[in-house]
């Protein structure tokens, strides 16, 4: 991924639109090995989060429930295994798409501020900033996500998403070797910033001297492009759901469908 | 569990609360001594319906919110509803509003309140091992056969035949909020605009009332919502960007019965 990355910078220009997009991001400018996640707890054990308190007192009547609310349990002293005890075993899954170099599936725009490189300075640079206006801070492009259009063939796309720059060309001198620190841009999941170094207008280097992302819990936090996992693929393979969890429904709908499958089965 | 007698699915519908509410029992109790409980489970939901219906203009909600009656003469689970309605205006930083169209509307919180109400009821009753399914929140209990758990599917937010996830639970509740359902109408009570950048959320926990509340939350919240409820302890969630992009703390992967690197060509 870090080759295709690298591809898509040519210039200054190309790179601040790539920051603008990766710092909206967070899988590429990292190490990240595919690691399989889930190497926390049995799938079974991880799940038993604490049951509610089985209700103690009377449970509500037909006629007149009783005050009694056996299960409304402060929901966040429960500090059920859910995850929680696993949250630092699972060490940089991020992106399970790991094999991928595209990035297609993950990240998303819309923190404000990202990209802007300030050249602040690093070494012997002197004030040659880049102006504001050739970071095109908003061009944060939409990361190529798989349109769920047509989610069978749900793929990303494979283009580097930063790619849409290059329009225009930073002031900078021909054969100096420059430093450019970015911003430290927040984003939903911590905040990130990169260094690269430039000559001739060209990316030489690439370093991130602050990812903050790989602190805390923002770490275990996954990005990926949703997967269509067909049900009756499912059911050929064996596995049958006893419930499938939705936005609620409505009950025309439920009753509409309910009467085609009945008229379906002939009944 | 009785070794003479294995046990046996009951599966039954109840329209209500403008869903459909299924209850599916594990037992080896006899079909009458499950009929009985799972008939007082529906009586509580229709009166928790009554009660609380904002279509109905003489339900209690109705009166209490058009000032007919007072806070002192309405019910204790009014007044208890109440109460929840403000912890998770608290807990979720304003994105949970049961005042958001200018009137006292608690539906977001009654149904997976009711419903958790409902489980703990037929646990009560002597049915540990069940599922009740709000209109595609669950809450799920013990199991459903000796040493299996519970397999959810999440439905896909753009199509009806598909899941994005697969989770084996052994306990707990699975809420998912979406704007696909009843419509792109989710609003977003703190910078009063609709909300559109996640078109699902589920939200995995200890129990339905608290899952559900947070979905509909995270649902108006965006995004930023995974960091927020990466945070909190005991809940797991995976939400769906407008795009197609997913995102979902490390303790949900772990609940993958179907990782989502194996899931078809689109992880």
């Amino acid at each position: 991924m870090r080759r295709a990355l690298i591809t898509t910078v040519g210039t200054v220009a190309g790179l601040a639109a790539l920051l603008s997009y990766k710092s909206s991001g967070h899988v590429h400018l990292q190490q990240v090995s595919f690691a399989p996640v889930g190497a926390g707890p049995s799938t079974s054990s991880s799940a038993a989060a604490p049951t509610t308190a089985a209700p103690t007192t009377a449970a509500p009547t037909t006629a007149a429930p009783t005050t009694a609310a056996p299960t409304t349990a402060a929901p966040t002293t429960g500090s059920g295994p859910l995850g929680g005890g696993t949250r630092s075993a699972v060490p940089g899954s991020y992106g399970g798409d790991g094999g991928r170099h595209d990035g297609g599936g993950d990240g998303y725009g819309g923190d404000d501020g990202a990209g802007h490189l300030s050249a602040n300075g690093a070494g012997l640079t002197p004030a040659v900033s880049v102006p504001a206006t050739t970071v095109p801070a908003t061009t944060v492009p939409a990361p190529t996500a798989p349109s769920m259009a047509a989610p069978s063939t749900a793929a990303p796309s494979t283009t580097v998403p930063g790619a849409t720059s290059g329009a225009k060309q930073a002031p900078v001198a021909q054969s100096v070797t420059r430093t450019y620190t970015g911003t430290d841009v927040q984003y939903y999941y911590g905040d990130i910033q990169v260094a690269i170094t430039v000559r001739g207008g060209k990316v030489t280097g690439i370093t991130v001297p602050r990812n903050g992302a790989v602190d805390g819990h923002s770490q275990m936090v996954n990005s990926y492009a949703v997967p269509v996992l067909e049900q009756e693929a499912l059911a050929a393979q064996g596995l049958n759901f006893n419930v499938v969890s939705g936005a609620t429904y409505t009950s025309d709908a439920f009753a509409q469908s309910f009467q085609s499958a009945l008229k379906a089965a002939g009944l | 569990m009785s070794a003479e007698v294995a046990p046996v699915r009951h599966l039954a519908h109840q329209e209500v609360m403008g869903t459909v509410v299924t209850f599916d029992v594990h037992t080896s109790a006899s079909e009458v001594r499950v009929r009985e409980a799972v008939a007082e489970a529906m009586g509580w939901l229709d009166w928790v319906d009554d009660t609380f219906s904002t279509y109905k203009p003489d339900s209690e909600v109705c009166r209490f919110d058009r000032g007919e009656l007072s806070l002192d003469a309405c019910s204790p689970e009014l007044r208890e509803v109440l109460v929840l309605c403000n912890d998770y205006g608290r807990r979720t930083e304003g994105y949970f509003d049961a005042w958001a169209t200018g009137r006292f509307d608690p539906s977001g919180l009654v149904k997976g309140w009711s419903v958790e109400r409902a489980s703990a009821l037929l646990a009560h009753l002597g049915f540990p091992d069940h599922l009740v399914d709000g209109g595609g929140d669950v809450r799920l209990r013990g199991a459903p056969g000796p040493g299996l758990s519970w397999q959810v599917g999440v439905r896909h937010p753009r199509r009806r035949d598909a899941l994005v996830s697969a989770l084996g639970l052994s306990a707990g509740a699975v809420a998912t909020s979406g704007t696909y359902e009843r419509g792109a109408h989710v609003f977003d009570p703190v910078r009063s605009r609709p909300a559109t950048e996640l078109v699902s959320v589920t939200v995995v926990g200890p129990e339905l009332t608290s899952a559900d509340a947070y979905a509909t939350a995270a649902l108006a919240m965006g995004p930023q919502a995974l960091a927020w409820l990466d945070g909190l302890a005991g809940y797991e969630a995976e939400l769906v960007s407008a795009r197609g992009e997913g995102w979902c703390t490390a303790g949900f992967d772990a609940l993958r019965t179907v990782p989502r690197a194996l899931a078809g060509g689109a992880a």
